[in-house]
């Protein structure tokens, strides 16, 4: 259970960051409409507030009794998981099984990422 | 769990067809996209549980080919909004027969 609710405040601290960084970018955001003026002093003191519960809340949940140990299912082989970890037992057949398949997406991401630039790019005017 | 996980892949896959088909906005079309392959990606997961490991390196593949279609994809957005000033797709009929 405590699991539950680290994902949940991860979740929440990404949803925060997000509206936060949307609110401080646009004031015609609805986010921004429906909390009003962040930067004024209210909005501080309120986001400073907001952020030492969340904060407190972390703590104590950081301090209950971690969950139980990976568990693995009926397809995984437990010597495996044992032996390698749950990073271990997937990075074993990435790299091996695998291989092939994980250079080319390598160099598909970096086409991709060339690709973007170029595409991308601003032409000027009096280029060729 | 594995019933809800495929339950959930199932919801997520359906609002990005759904998006897909539905709005005309390139970059939430996008989005929609983005949201059915990790719908899929969350159905190697929960399968994987059964099936074996395989499913949780093919979502790392899924990732990357991911990345990489947004990556060049973002970049035709922003050419075609430079070019005609919108990314309705409404608008944009170039390749129209």
């Amino acid at each position: 259970m405590p699991n539950f609710f680290y994902q949940v405040h991860f979740y929440l601290f990404g949803l925060i960051a997000i509206a936060s960084s949307i609110a401080f970018v646009t004031r015609k955001s609805p986010v921004a409409a429906a909390l009003g003026d962040l930067r004024g002093k209210w909005g501080r003191l309120a986001a400073g507030l907001l952020g030492l519960a969340l904060l407190a809340q972390v703590i104590t949940l950081a301090g209950r009794r971690l969950p139980a140990p990976f568990t693995p299912g009926g397809g995984y082989d437990p010597v495996a998981v044992r032996d390698l970890g749950a990073i271990g037992s997937v990075a074993q057949p990435l790299f091996n099984e695998y291989l092939l398949a994980f250079e080319l997406t390598s160099i598909l991401l970096l086409v991709a990422i060339v690709g973007a630039v170029v595409i991308g790019r601003r032409r000027r005017i009096d280029a060729r | 769990m594995l019933a809800e996980s495929l339950a959930l892949s199932a919801v997520l896959f359906t609002i990005g067809a759904i998006g897909v088909l539905t709005r005309r906005n390139a970059i939430v079309i996008f989005m929609c996209v983005e949201l059915m392959l990790n719908a899929v990606n969350l159905t190697f997961v929960a399968l994987s549980k059964v099936y074996g490991m395989a499913g949780q390196v093919f979502v790392i593949f899924v990732m990357t080919v991911a990345a990489a279609e947004a990556a060049v994809g973002l970049a035709i957005i922003i050419a075609i909004f430079r070019h005609r000033q919108t990314v309705n797709l409404e608008n944009i009929n170039l390749l129209k027969g």
